[in-house]
């Protein structure tokens, strides 16, 4: 079924991307909208998932933003518990980005039911439906295994295994993927610009002063991941596809690493992941657009209940695994990926002749585009003694971070 | 003058009657009276004899519709119909009968001149003489007579078919067929009067005296305006007259109304009267009176159509060269309608020529169609055949872009029509119907559906006039998608629906004041709600075969048309529904005391070999009229009507992949009870009919979807379903100019369509719990067409339609959640597309209006939305480099002209 979704779904974009009605009709006829699109209210965002680990459980408060912003305001100076049904209750202290954090940690227990509780500085109130921490359940394996997907293209999989008990039939997975980044026209040695004049120009190589070597990238999954085993007979998933990597893909290139957390859904939960789900996808119907609209979590507010709450509190188990993949592992005696741009050199000229603004060599040294790789030595004829090279393949902090995770295993 | 008491013997062998009777007088040395019209036509055959002229005459004319009197045993007078009787004679009228050359008027006697009194002249727009219809008896039938007539051209050879005889103060009428032939049943006996119009001709008042059944020869003069083109003209008496409200037309009528790409469109038609709109441009069904476009109950010859277009609802699907007659019910649906809750469509396919081959044949830029009507048996038995095909392919072929070089689109539809007259008292008609669309966008997919239509009529006249109807229809709707894919994930996936009905109905008169009908029906329905299969044996698709449901629905149903006076008229209706669940299949059973999910899923059944979830319910059907002045009337209806069969559509816009999906113990019924009240008038004549109805609906356990529902393939898709109360209302003016050199129609509808989606449970409210308009919800609209005839073969026309844009569910912003960022919605129709107007032009012209010749020509160009309106039919949001970016899409962003010639022959 998941397989056929996935094709279905597919086939669907690729229809919708060539303009059904339009081609049918021999009109070109999706044109920019020039129509008014409703104002935007600022809507009170609520994230966080109060898990079974005992930890400083973390609350997420935001506004809805227009298109035209780049990131949501972060709400502050709210108030923010969480009360327990055995009667404890559990106070937040703010941190920066919205991020609310109880006092003492704390687990969630089975058998108690949780209530997050907001005011926020303008003193308006708003409270959760009571959720209840669904049974534990295992993620009990995660593998890489090669494969080739539904459309031919060879690659890996990453595969999970979970369990749970009887009344535990709806999954979520989250994981954040990691791997290793070389640059590989890295330098010891940078050029920097020390002054520009009119009639003089003063450069200089030095040494590089932050590792722009090595790298580490990260990337979140950009679906929502969720199964049901409520259908089955036994309550496991077996090898529920995580990710898909194609074998050229350059996150493959030296070592990969995917750390996922399996939670254990409550029905509700699963509920609103899957219309949230549907929400972001294209639409399934060619001949129509599906009927969107505004989704309501579980957050109400006291004063008004019809007031627009986004976001979901969510009480969920969870289990955690993390696994390395090396190419060579998986496909032994093969070549691995190449990096993920192919790399220029070049020697542009400082143009000292030409006024300032319209130095080539400087230009791009200020704007980033290139980095030192060594003094040219023939390797661009006919160009400057600075060789150089495009950012991304002389500095992996374009491409990731320069801090190893402190997961990370070599 | 000798006396003749021998027997005397007259032999006649085709012998012209006037002849005849010439003989008889000069042998019997008698005079013999009568008008030579009477006889001129008449021959007579056989062996006539007797002893006295009278017994003669009297054999003579005994199988002609003339009458002898004898005046004394030498004079005799011959009338037409009437009959003379010995008493009145003497206290008859005086007077001079104008038109009737009588051979010897110096001798006419008294008792003839009494009888032509009865014709003095009336005025009207032609002036016409007495018809009498029937040879008088000595009784009375109080089920009135049978009349059949002709009409014809003043050649008295033409026949001119699609006239309305009215037959006046009543609500009986008739059209006349393609031979000019018409029937009506039931008119009363003495004098009335045949109302009788035709475009392009005079419209006429042609009194009538009834003695018994009989036949009557008209003809019409062509009018100095010759207007082809008005449309609806039929309706310009019923609007006022009738107890109901229906509008009624034939494809005929709206040949010139401006096309798209050239093919003629009923629907479209439809869809510019009051109340009946379409969500835009290739949105497949109606919204009529704020309803949804499942509501629509379409018929072909009796059997259901679930998909009455091509092309995404672009071009009708049903040949317009086939159809007789459209007619269309919004508010007082009559009891033998049942099972949708807003409106009639009835088509009725034309009745083949059964005395010579004939046809039509048109040619466009998207379609040809040809349509034959061929006799079998003279007079008794004929055939119709009609194709029609696209030939869109090679749209795509001229296409720049290399990405739809690969595309093909395809429709066509086909109609055999049989009908027999098997005796006098029994007719069948038989009729099949397929109609296919396919589509490929890539070349590895396939879209496609199809209708598939069987209907059987057999009607059969039993005593007292009473005609049983009885017709077995099946109906069938599919559609698929085959997709072959790229790797291993090909697959086959289809839709499928059929349901069988039974039907019954009569109509009985008890007296001259009511007129009942009743009937039941009998339907079964079975669906195959979904399948996805393997496309070939290397794919891995998963198979999935959702479980089947089937279902029979019945209704008896039972109208009294209670005439109350001249003025009023009340029409009181009563439909008995019902409607079971049977097996095989399953039911599902959830906990009542949280939402339908997984979660709450308690049990689930299977339904054996009884019946499943049941129900039942009583629609009455009232509608009442009064006469306020001869040409205005005053009516008022209420209705209530169940619907058991469901599309399910997440889409904003309906779309021909929408399944339907009956009843079952997790989505009841729908209901709606409607009321309407309404003024309709004819003035100037019958030049102008008006009228302003306004109409109040109430419906519910309308169906809705929670937002985000999945529906493709979903075995539970109760789950996802959403039922909830819906609210309509408006107000509908019309105005109509039926004669002139300029005519058309101006139709206004200020309407609203509300929906509530309530529920003691947040995650299934929408917008709150609260009223919100639907996806159709347009307050205004405004549809003109216009005509404007040059000459009698040119003929310009337009149409206007304004409509407030619908309302859409806009994207007010983004949100963070979980790391990711999310689109926010408004709360569900809170925005508004922009307004659609367009206008379209034509110009038609008509081949010469040569008799003999060997067809007649039609050339029709068109400029559809000739101002290049690009009119949003949709607007979506795109992710564009993480900018969440507006567009529309429009079905006809330019002006399309097309140009069509059709013939008849």
């Amino acid at each position: 079924m998941a397989l056929f979704k996935t094709t279905y779904l597919s086939l669907l974009k690729h229809l919708k991307k060539m303009g059904l009605a339009c081609l049918l009709l021999f009109q070109g006829c999706i044109t920019d909208y020039e129509g008014t699109i409703g104002g935007s209210s600022e809507v009170l965002v609520v994230g966080g998932i109060l898990t079974n680990e005992f930890k400083k459980q973390e609350i997420f408060l935001s506004r809805s933003y227009s298109f035209e912003n780049v990131g949501p305001r972060y709400e502050t100076e709210a108030q923010v518990i969480v009360t327990a049904s055995n009667g404890q209750t559990y106070s937040f202290y703010e941190t920066p980005k919205g991020v609310y954090k109880s006092l003492e940690p704390f687990a969630a227990q089975e058998g108690l039911s949780y209530q997050l509780e907001i005011t926020t500085v303008t003193g308006d109130a708003y409270v959760s439906s009571p959720m209840g921490l669904p049974p534990p359940t295992t993620l009990e394996s995660l593998h890489a295994k090669a494969t080739t997907n539904d459309q031919g293209v060879s690659g890996i999989s990453i595969l999970a295994n979970g369990s749970g008990p009887a009344n535990a039939t709806k999954f979520r997975y989250d994981f954040e993927e990691n791997w290793k980044i070389i640059a590989p026209y890295w330098s010891p040695y940078d050029l920097i610009v020390r002054s520009e004049g009119r009639t003089q120009i003063n450069l200089a190589v030095v040494d590089r002063e932050t590792e722009e070597r090595v790298c580490y990238g990260s990337a979140r999954p950009e679906q929502v991941l969720l199964t049901s085993t409520s259908s089955l007979s036994r309550n496991e998933v077996v090898n529920f596809p995580l990710r898909f990597i194609s074998k050229d893909n350059y996150l493959l290139q030296h070592r990969y690493s995917i750390g996922v957390k399996q939670y254990g859904l409550s029905e509700e939960t699963f509920a609103y992941y899957q219309t949230l789900e549907r929400l972001s996808m294209a639409s399934e119907n060619i001949f129509s657009e599906d009927q969107p609209g505004f989704l309501q979590g579980n957050i109400t507010a006291i004063a008004d209940p019809s007031e627009a709450v986004a976001g979901f509190f969510e009480v969920s188990s969870v289990s955690e695994k993390r696994i390395f993949v090396n190419f060579e592992d998986l496909f032994p005696g093969e070549e691995p990926p190449g990096y993920i741009v192919d790399c220029l050199l070049s020697a542009p000229g400082a143009d000292i002749n030409a006024p300032v603004g319209s130095r080539v060599l400087l230009n791009a040294i200020y704007s980033n585009l290139v980095r030192y790789y060594g003094v040219n030595r023939g390797e661009v004829p006919g160009g400057s003694s600075f060789l150089m090279v495009s950012a991304n393949c002389g500095d992996c902090t374009t491409l990731g971070s320069n801090i190893k995770p402190n997961f990370w295993v070599d | 003058m000798a006396k003749a008491q021998e027997s005397k013997e007259f032999s006649f062998e085709n012998t012209p009657l006037e002849l005849a009777l010439s003989e008889l007088a000069q042998d019997f040395q008698v005079s013999i009276y009568f008008a030579p019209e009477w006889v001129s036509e008449l021959t007579l055959s056989g062996v006539f004899s007797g002893e006295k002229a009278g017994e003669v005459l009297l054999e003579m004319l005994e199988n002609s519709s003339l009458n002898s009197f004898e005046i004394d045993p030498k004079h005799f007078v011959i009338t037409q119909n009437t009959q003379i009787f010995s008493e009145v004679i003497n206290g008859f009228y005086r007077g001079a009968y104008p038109q009737a050359k009588l051979k010897e008027p110096e001798q006419l006697p008294k008792a003839a001149l009494g009888i032509a009194l009865q014709t003095k002249k009336r005025s009207t727009l032609l002036e016409r003489k007495l018809l009498l219809v029937g040879k008088q008896t000595n009784y009375i039938s109080v089920n009135g007579y049978t009349l059949e007539g002709v009409l014809t051209e003043l050649d008295g050879k033409t026949p001119l078919p699609n006239a309305t005889i009215l037959l006046s103060g009543t609500d009986r009428f008739a059209t006349s067929n393609n031979q000019g032939r018409f029937i009506l049943e039931e008119v009363p006996f003495g004098a009335g009067e045949l109302d009788i119009s035709l475009l392009g001709y005079e419209s006429v008042k042609q009194p009538i005296r009834v003695y018994n059944n009989g036949e009557v020869a008209l003809s019409l003069a062509p009018s100095y305006e010759a207007l082809d083109e008005v449309i609806l003209e039929a309706n310009a008496n019923r609007a006022v007259q009738e107890v109901g409200n229906a509008n009624s037309f034939n494809p005929e009528e709206t040949k010139s109304i401006p096309l798209v790409l050239g093919e003629r469109d009923l629907f479209k038609v439809a869809t510019t009267l009051p109340g009946v709109s379409t969500a835009g441009e290739g949105a497949a069904g109606f919204n009529v009176r704020g309803g949804k476009t499942d509501q629509n109950l379409i018929l072909l010859d009796r059997a259901v159509v679930y998909n009455p277009t091509h092309f995404f609802g672009l071009f009708p699907a049903l040949n317009p060269f086939a159809i007789e007659n459209l007619t269309i019910y919004k508010g007082a649906i009559p009891a033998q309608y049942g099972g949708r809750l807003s409106s009639v469509f009835e088509l009725e396919t034309k009745k083949p020529n059964p005395e010579k081959i004939s046809g039509q044949a048109s040619l466009g830029p998207i379609t040809a169609n040809l349509l034959l009507e061929i006799p079998l048996q003279k007079d008794s038995s004929s055939l119709m055949i009609g194709a029609r095909s696209a030939y869109a392919n090679w749209i795509f072929n001229t296409l720049k872009q290399t990405d739809l070089e690969n595309s093909t689109a395809l429709f066509y539809d086909g109609i055999l029509k049989y009908q027999a007259a098997v005796n006098e008292k029994n007719t069948i008609k038989a009729t099949a119907y397929h109609s296919k669309d396919a589509f490929s966008i890539s070349s590895d997919s396939i879209y496609s559906y199809q209708n598939s239509n069987l209907s059987l009529q057999w009607q059969k006249q039993l005593k007292n006039k009473q005609i049983l109807n009885t017709a077995l229809t099946h109906s069938r709707y599919s559609f698929g998608i085959d997709y072959s894919g790229t790797g291993n994930n090909g697959f086959k996936q289809g839709y499928s629906l059929t349901d069988t009905q039974l039907m019954a109905d009569s109509k009985l008169a008890l007296g001259e004041r009511q007129q009942w009908s009743y009937g039941l029906a009998v339907k079964h329905y079975q669906i195959q709600p979904g399948f996805n299969r393997p496309y070939g044996p290397l794919d891995l698709t998963t198979e999935v075969d959702i479980d089947g449901e089937q279902a029979i629905e019945m209704a008896v149903f039972l109208s009294n048309l209670l005439t109350l006076s001249e003025q009023t008229a009340l029409e009181l209706g009563l439909r008995y529904n019902f409607y079971a669940q049977i097996g095989p299949g399953q039911e599902r059973v959830y906990a009542t005391n949280s939402p339908i999910s997984n979660g709450s899923l308690l049990s689930e059944n299977p339904i054996g070999s009884g019946f499943g979830q049941v129900y039942g319910g009583v629609s009455p059907r009232i509608s009442i009229r009064h006469l306020v002045r001869e040409n205005l009337s005053i009516k008022a209806s209420y209705n209530r009507a169940y619907q058991f069969i469901h599309t399910l559509s997440n889409a904003t816009t309906p779309a021909p992949n929408d399944s339907w999906k009956l009843s079952d113990n997790n989505i009841a019924p729908q209901q709606s009870d409607q009321f309407s009240l309404g003024l309709f008038s004819n003035q100037g004549g019958g030049t102008y009919t008006l009228s302003a109805e306004g109409f109040y609906k109430l419906q519910q356990n309308l169906l809705d979807f929670k937002t985000g529902a999945s529906l493709v393939l979903n075995p539970k898709v109760e789950q996802e379903v959403l039922q909830g109360n819906g609210k309509a209302y408006g107000l509908e003016l019309f105005l109509q100019k039926n004669r002139g050199k300029m005519s058309g129609w101006l139709a206004y509808t200020y309407s609203r369509s509300l929906l509530q989606l309530d529920s003691e449970f947040r995650s299934l409210q929408i917008n709150n719990g609260a009223f919100f308009p639907t996806n159709f919800d347009k307050p205004h609209d405004l549809s003109g067409v216009f005509n404007y005839q040059f000459s009698k073969r040119l003929s310009f026309s337009a149409n206007l339609v304004y409509q407030t844009g619908r309302p859409i569910t806009f994207p007010v912003g983004n949100y963070q959640f979980n790391g990711a960022e999310f689109v926010l919605y408004s709360d569900r129709n809170s925005y508004r597309i922009p307004d659609y107007y367009r206008l379209d032009l034509g110009i038609n012209l008509e081949g010469n209006h040569k008799k003999n010749k060997a067809f007649h020509g039609f050339w029709s160009l068109s400029v559809y939305n000739a101002l290049g309106r690009n009119n949003p039919y949709s607007v979506f949001f795109i992710n564009q480099e993480g900018e969440i970016k507006a567009l529309q899409s429009s079905i006809f962003a330019v002006a399309v002209p097309s140009i069509t010639y059709t013939i008849d022959f």
